[in-house]
């Protein structure tokens, strides 16, 4: 799959940070990064540029990874784009449910070059 | 849960969460009060909930400014002896509370049981006189920083 725009969802700056240079070392370093601090922030900007990758945290205020997941497989435009969760909030059982809801992957923080490029190169 | 076990489970958490993250090697130590941490230290709690056991539980992490900054700049790339900005120590603290809150919970959760978290709220908290049990974990990095993690348990579905 041809990834030339990933988004960044996480309320905490330092975590962003971590995301992407994590994605950058897993061998995404060219890319463009779009960076949003919650659901409703990622899902205004996914209405105004094309995303190939959605990584996303789950706890996050004002509209939570969970939200964003549902929104974008709902929406026709944007149902294609993987959505990869990147969160502390998660165990076998929540993943077996995001798993349904859609998300390609779910990865447990924290975390580290080797997972992120491991999880990507199944994309 | 033994008291044991929630201290095994935090040790693990943290030293796994800080070694990962900033390459941070924590020794543990015999507890160290508040007053111990410097004066520049922070404080962040976590709420934690079990639905299926109807139980609740706060950590709490307060850790002296020399381990946030020191995280803060291993994260950064920022260059050794740089000063980070209060916004990037305070987000340094929420992010380490909040993976060491999910390691922990993964820990001491069975795999087919939920469990959410809080979001991290900075501030100054007491625990004693509450009403819970808790249990602390202390620690120091080589250059003598510190650092002091608890969880209490609030209620349980014995209550």
């Amino acid at each position: 799959m041809n990834i030339d725009t990933i988004m960044i969802v996480d309320d905490s700056a330092m975590a962003r940070l971590i995301m992407k240079q994590c994605l950058e070392i897993a061998g995404y370093r060219e890319k463009k990064f779009i960076e949003a601090i919650n659901g409703k922030d990622a899902l205004e900007k996914l209405n105004k540029e094309k995303v190939d990758l959605v990584v996303t945290d789950l706890n996050m205020p004002v509209m939570e990874g969970n939200a964003l997941l549902e929104n974008i497989k709902a929406a026709p435009a944007l149902k294609e784009i993987p959505v990869i969760i990147i969160t502390s909030n998660s165990n076998p059982a929540r993943e077996v449910e995001l798993k349904n809801k859609g998300a390609f992957a779910i990865i447990n923080k924290p975390i580290s070059p080797a997972i992120i490029h491991k999880v990507c190169s199944n994309l | 849960m033994s008291d044991e076990q929630i201290k095994s489970a935090l040790k693990k958490a943290i030293t796994e969460t800080l070694e990962n993250l900033a390459f941070i090697q924590l020794i543990e130590i015999d507890e160290p009060r508040l007053s111990d941490l410097g004066p520049d230290f922070l404080q962040d709690m976590l709420s934690v909930y079990l639905p299926m056991k109807h139980e609740y539980g706060i950590l709490i992490m307060s850790a002296s400014g020399g381990i946030l900054k020191e995280t803060a700049c291993n994260i950064f790339a920022l260059e050794p002896g740089a000063v980070p900005g209060d916004d990037i120590i305070k987000d340094t603290l929420a992010e380490i509370l909040n993976t060491v809150s999910g390691q922990f919970m993964r820990i001491i959760t069975p795999g087919d049981q939920f469990y959410e978290l809080g979001l991290p709220v900075i501030g100054t908290f007491n625990l004693n006189g509450t009403n819970g049990s808790e249990v602390k974990c202390a620690f120091e990095t080589e250059s003598g920083d510190r650092l002091l993690i608890s969880y209490m348990k609030i209620t349980d579905s014995n209550n």
